[in-house]
């Protein structure tokens, strides 16, 4: 099965590193061109930069914007007016005991990890309906269903991501657009050292790159009857039939 | 992205028509030798026939056993004896009143939906994991989760192929075996064109009726379409790719969106 992206137009916010990249990475080797983003105009042209190392002849474009806000949303409409596949990846996390967590650390995480989805959703969304084709997909993890007890609130924000996911299928439906989560597990970083952790049934980290290919397959035309869902690449980290 | 199944042995149970036919053409497709599986010896044929029309130079063998039965299963055993790719895909189904479902029944929808699953899976998995590599997928349905009421027992036996797969997914953790379910939705299945013409009138044109269809009779289906069962068989050749290794222990959707629910 072959699955070619050729002709189809990428945005993966906050993909400068980690997970981000390996989707963007992942899109081009099959052929989309590639909106790269990030906050730091330095950080995102390395980004593309490594895109077009891995992949030679990938359509790659660097938009510094910081897609927290507003404003830096409007910056990205203006030099990317439209997309094929939008991927919601930007995402902010951080251990803090919940009882120290105050109005406003909630409110920033509402902002960076939900609010930054729904705003690109509703820009990119109608044109792919429109235009009869379209893949969302919001990067979710593990902790969208088992809320962790260090990061409540990261948790709390990723569990809201799959309603939003949710709702905004429920709005393309019969388009031709499909929306989805996708719930990532413990996956290798920078400075990760080996998972050794017993819920994991791969009993090993998740290479960044497992996850760029979900992407690629729930991007392509032969997923058109997965719209709605949160899909695994956890690893088998949640210890639950659902999902 | 190129998914590349040759060298895979593949299993479809319950494949000589409808979505099990597909997924065994689809693996054939992306390069996998598969076997076809069926009661009866001439459908079997017709089966792997049909695959070999649509991918000419597939490999596929013919099995005829009753799955449904220990019998059955050790037929197949004794013909194949590994694989690297198992789906399960043998199921019956048929409205019934639940308070009409005697013992048997139940018993009945238990060995064939469940168990039948369980021993094949019991038999090829170990070997899998000795090899270092294996995908074991269960088809169960939206039923899975949403029990209907006109087929509890059919429901029943889909939730548990759920827990089956997690189930089994844990005993082959950390050996590069992956074991999912795959929830399918309203699917364009022989005798579905009949059923759809009995409630909204057989003077439309398929694509309109099916249409009218989705939208009196499975309003929440997201796709507001019958899924292809070729879409199915995409997602069973995703999942069996070496690409798909990080997903194990799961209930993946090709369901059209029918499942109003977030999880899965």
């Amino acid at each position: 099965m072959n699955l070619d992206l050729t002709g189809r137009r990428a945005l993966v916010s906050g993909s400068t590193q980690g997970i981000g990249l390996a989707i963007a990475t992942e899109l081009a080797r099959s052929g989309a061109a590639v909106v790269v983003n990030g906050r730091s105009e330095e950080r995102t042209e390395h980004a593309a930069a490594a895109v077009r190392r891995e992949v030679p002849d990938a359509e790659v474009t660097a938009v510094a914007a910081d897609l927290a806000s507003e404003g830096g949303a409007g910056e990205l409409f203006k030099a990317t007016p439209e997309v094929d596949i939008l991927v919601n990846n930007l995402g902010i996390y951080g251990a803090k005991p919940v009882f120290e967590i105050d109005d406003d650390e909630w409110r920033r995480y509402f902002e960076v990890n939900v609010l930054s989805a729904v705003r690109l959703i509703r820009h990119y969304l109608p044109g792919m309906m429109e235009r009869g084709f379209g893949r969302v997909m919001s990067i979710a993890s593990e902790a969208a269903v088992a809320t962790p007890l260090h990061m409540v609130h990261l948790g709390v924000t990723k569990t809201a991501l799959l309603a939003v996911t949710r709702g905004f299928a429920k709005a393309a439906a019969g388009t031709g657009v499909t929306v989805n989560s996708v719930l990532a597990g413990p996956t290798r970083g920078p400075a990760s050292e080996e998972l050794d952790d017993p819920k994991s049934l791969t009993q090993r980290l998740i290479e960044p790159a497992e996850i760029g290919q979900m992407i690629v397959y729930l991007s392509s035309t032969q997923a058109a009857a997965t719209t709605g869902g949160a899909i695994r690449v956890d690893g088998g980290y949640i210890d639950s039939i659902l999902p | 992205m190129d998914i590349d199944l040759t060298g895979r042995r593949a299993l479809v149970s319950g494949s000589s028509q409808g979505i099990g036919l597909a997924i065994a053409t689809e693996l054939a497709r992306s390069g996998a030798s598969v076997v076809v599986n069926g009661r009866g010896q001439e459908k079997t044929e017709q089966a792997a026939a049909e695959v070999r029309r649509e991918v000419p130079d597939a490999e596929v063998t013919a099995v005829a056993a009753d799955l449904a039965s220990g019998a059955g299963a050790d037929e197949l055993f004794a013909k194949v004896d590994e694989l690297d790719i198992l789906v399960n895909n043998l199921g019956i189904f048929g409205a019934k009143p639940v308070l009409e479902i005697d013992d048997d029944e139940w018993r009945r929808y238990f060995e064939v939906n469940v168990l039948s699953a369980v021993r094949l899976i019991r038999h090829y998995l170990p070997t899998m994991m000795e090899r270092g590599f294996g995908r074991v997928m269960n088809i169960a349905s939206d039923s899975a989760v949403v029990t209907p009421l006109e087929m509890v027992h059919y429901g029943v036996t889909k939730t548990a192929l759920l827990a089956v797969t997690r189930g089994f997914a844990k005993a082959a953790a950390g050996t590069g075996v992956t074991v999912n379910s795959v929830m399918a939705g309203p699917t364009h299945t022989p005798g579905v064109e009949e059923f759809v013409g009995e409630l909204v009138g057989d003077d439309m044109p398929w694509d309109e009726a099916q249409r009218q269809f989705m939208k009196e009779h499975r309003p929440y289906s997201l796709i507001q379409r019958l899924i292809e069962p070729p879409e199915i068989g995409n997602m069973v050749v995703y999942l069996s790719s070496t690409q798909a290794s990080a997903t194990t222990g799961g209930a993946i959707r090709v369901d059209g969106g029918y499942i109003d629910s977030i999880l899965p």
